[in-house]
């Protein structure tokens, strides 16, 4: 393998939890964000040559994503987001600050999850790994729309609230 | 963070409405912190299970497995990155790399080919310029072979598809497999097409329907029947040889058992026992008492993830009470009284041996498995005294448990539970005590067996009479008794060898083969069970021992 095909990957895996997240940030479909967290992978290694390796690669990265965010939407892929102008400066902004102290909070999120209560694994498990729907949720597991969600909310909470407690100890 | 931002955000990743985010987010820079925190959870979750996909059973011992399509995944993998993204879209078509017998049309070897079929015992390799192979089994038709599709119209192929930015579709005449960079295999049958993955990532549509199948599943399109991801492990089972039995590693209970007092073995080893739960296609435990276990919650093992969950938490408990402080069931020794009443979706549940030292628990409960809620039912009519030692069967026919009480012969009496009518009533006063019940569905015969006793009641036709029909299990008490309705056959197990009653002629006949597990001490009781689904019997003995299957034979 070449050194700049090693230095890519290197400098991609340490980008790719932030890009997926802010990918999710604009896109609330978990397959459609894959999708494309896919294609900006492939664009970034594309321009890779074009990289200025004295900027931070996340904030290079974002930029990237952010580009093809814009041109999922214009194909109508994304959906209804939040995050336009000024407030998307803030998140990247935000991603940029926390970069050296998110990866420590994912590696304690695995060490939660498995602390994660036995009632709430199901759906969890069904919500990320098949990106399976809410309302497909709650058909399967025989559950009520609303009680899905909030199992999801109380789920998550508790792996936040599980990940802050490690993170002050 | 305030619960209302915790409120908006959840909100906001499922999907919904985000205008009083927006506002919060662009004017609060915690929120703002909180926001992507939660959102790089959100995301990491997501990595998390792709990565351990087709690993269900997993996720207590996360650990990192084959990832389905990406690339940039694992450092091991990064010359498939480069691949993947200096290839990206693929413009040629296969060549030919090996041929075995027969082919149409005549092709060579390195030949640039679009249409295929091999001839009787034919096979070819195909491979596409970056790497992708398609290896055709006998009797096979691929045609219009282009960069992005495969047309395949007969037979069977595995493919092992190189990551790529656009996928690589498989069209059959039942459905489309869309391929990201995978191992699969495809067989076309006369009405139905099956996808096989393992490893990676395909996902399978038919008309309007989609279904992604991981490593490590299958699905099949066929029909109006909506395309479905099933474990190949699943089909392992359904493929049992028959008379076989069938160990399956990593599903002992202990890892989800919960913390109460006492040692949660009692939940099966405290004369306990157990239901199918049809509808979602589980066995449903939920047992202890005695001074064994305090803990009343119910345990599920899905029997399509095939991982046990804990439906419910152990409720706090009060001393001497058979109703826990939050109103539902103390723990008990639940025998044979447990039975699933499948148009009412809820676990029938009556009698016992509490926890402690309570009352004998003479409360019907239910338990309803859309809420996981128990109710209390109090219901009216004739109601049995409950003992321990008694029975329960749901005949669905009619829509009754019935239930064979015993012990002494005092309270002795065959009754029947009107779920719908929610009333008790008593029909004779014959006598059960240590036997299991099961309900031929075919003939409307409750047969129960044990402790030395065969005995049937005719529970459609009439008052219920007594049939004798001799003796079996003698000195085993409590066995797994369940009936095969496929092969209408009454099957037994309580250690040792499977037990096999015709119940046309009452003969039984012996199957001992090697692999069955360590019965429980005290009964096997319901956690013996056939599963329709997939043409087995389940049974499991110990929290710390591993679920088990036995395919009967015909």
């Amino acid at each position: 393998m070449a050194a700049d095909q090693r230095e890519y990957l290197k400098r991609f895996l340490s980008a790719e939890s932030s890009l997926r997240g802010y990918i999710l940030a604009h896109v609330r479909e978990l397959d459609v964000a894959e999708d494309l967290l896919q294609q900006t992978a492939l664009v970034l290694w594309q321009k890779f040559a074009q990289y200025d390796p004295a900027r931070p690669f996340l904030a290079w990265a974002l930029g990237i994503a952010r580009l093809e965010i814009l041109n999922a939407a214009k194909r109508g892929r994304p959906g209804r987001s939040l995050v336009e102008g000024d407030l998307d400066r803030l998140i990247v902004g935000e991603y940029l600050r926390l970069e050296s102290e998110l990866p420590r909070r994912r590696q304690l999120l695995r060490h939660c999850l498995k602390h994660l209560p036995a009632s709430m694994v199901e759906t969890v498990r069904l919500r990320y790994e098949h990106g399976t729907r809410l309302d497909q949720i709650a058909s399967r597991l025989g559950k009520s729309l609303a009680a899905v969600k909030v199992t999801l909310h109380r789920a998550r909470l508790a792996l936040q609230d599980c990940v802050r407690m490690k993170v002050s100890t | 963070m305030t619960d209302d931002l915790q409120l908006l955000i959840s909100d906001y990743l499922n999907g919904e409405e985000v205008d009083a985010l927006r506002d919060r987010l662009a004017s609060d820079p915690k929120a703002l912190t909180e926001f992507v925190l939660a959102l790089d959870v959100h995301g990491e979750l997501r990595k998390i299970f792709l990565e351990g996909k087709g690993n269900a059973a997993a996720l207590k011992e996360i650990r990192l497995a084959k990832r389905w399509r990406w690339v940039a995944a694992a450092a091991v993998a990064a010359t498939a990155l480069v691949a993947w993204a200096l290839l990206g879209r693929s413009t040629s078509l296969p060549r030919v790399e090996s041929l075995a017998g027969n082919v149409r049309p005549a092709v060579a070897v390195g030949q640039e080919i679009s249409d295929l079929e091999t001839l009787g015992d034919g096979r070819a390799t195909l491979k596409y310029p970056d790497g992708t192979s398609l290896v055709l089994g006998p009797g096979t038709r691929v045609r219009e072979l282009a960069p992005n599709r495969v047309s395949l119209t007969r037979g069977s192929l595995a493919a092992e598809v190189t990551p790529r930015a656009d996928p690589l579709v498989f069209s059959t005449p039942h459905g489309d497999a869309k391929v990201l960079g995978t191992s699969l295999k495809l067989a076309v049958e006369k009405a139905s097409t099956r996808l096989e993955v393992t490893e990676g990532r395909v996902r399978l549509t038919r008309g309007g329907d989609a279904v992604d199948v991981a490593a490590g599943h299958f699905a099949v399109a066929a029909g109006d029947v909506k395309p479905e991801a099933k474990t190949l492990v699943a089909e392992r089972i359904r493929r049992l040889a028959p008379n076989a039995w069938l160990a399956l590693p990593g599903t002992k209970l202990r890892p989800v058992a919960a913390k109460a007092k006492g040692d949660p073995r009692g939940v099966m080893e405290s004369w306990s026992g157990a239901v199918l739960d049809t509808r979602r296609n589980r066995l449903v435990v939920w047992g202890g008492g005695h001074t064994n276990y305090y803990g009343n919650e119910v345990y599920a093992f899905d029997l399509a993830s095939l991982r046990w969950e804990r439906l419910t938490e152990p409720s706090p408990v009060t001393a001497g009470s058979q109703v826990c402080a939050d109103g539902t069931p103390s723990a008990r020794g639940t025998y044979n009284g447990l039975a699933y009443v499948a148009h009412a979706d809820r676990m029938f549940a009556l009698g016992g041996d509490p926890a402690g030292s309570g009352p004998t628990p003479d409360l019907l409960w239910t338990f309803d498995f859309a809420d996981h809620a128990w109710e209390n039912r109090q219901p009216s009519g004739d109601r049995p005294p409950t003992w321990v030692g008694a029975l329960s069967a749901y005949d669905p026919a009619t829509r009754k448990v019935w239930w064979g009480e015993g012990r002494s012969p005092g309270i002795a009496g065959l009754y029947a539970y009107e779920v719908d009518a929610n009333r008790w009533v008593k029909h004779t006063a014959d006598f059960f005590y240590y036997q299991t019940g099961a309900l031929d569905t075919r003939r409307g015969l409750l047969v129960c067996a044990g402790d030395g006793k065969l005995f049937a009641h005719d529970v459609r036709k009439g008052a219920p009479i007594r049939q004798a029909w001799g003796e079996a299990f003698v000195g085993i008490s409590n066995p797994g008794f369940d009936y095969d309705a496929k092969k209408d056959r009454l099957v037994a197990w309580a250690g040792g060898p499977v037990r096999v009653l015709h119940p046309e002629t009452r003969a039984w006949t012996v199957i001992d083969a090697p692999g069955a597990p360590k019965p429980t001490p005290n009964g096997i009781f319901g956690r013996w069970r056939y599963v329709p689904s997939l043409d087995v019997f389940v049974v499991v003995t110990d929290i710390d021992d591993d679920v088990h299957f036995f395919k009967l034979g015909d």
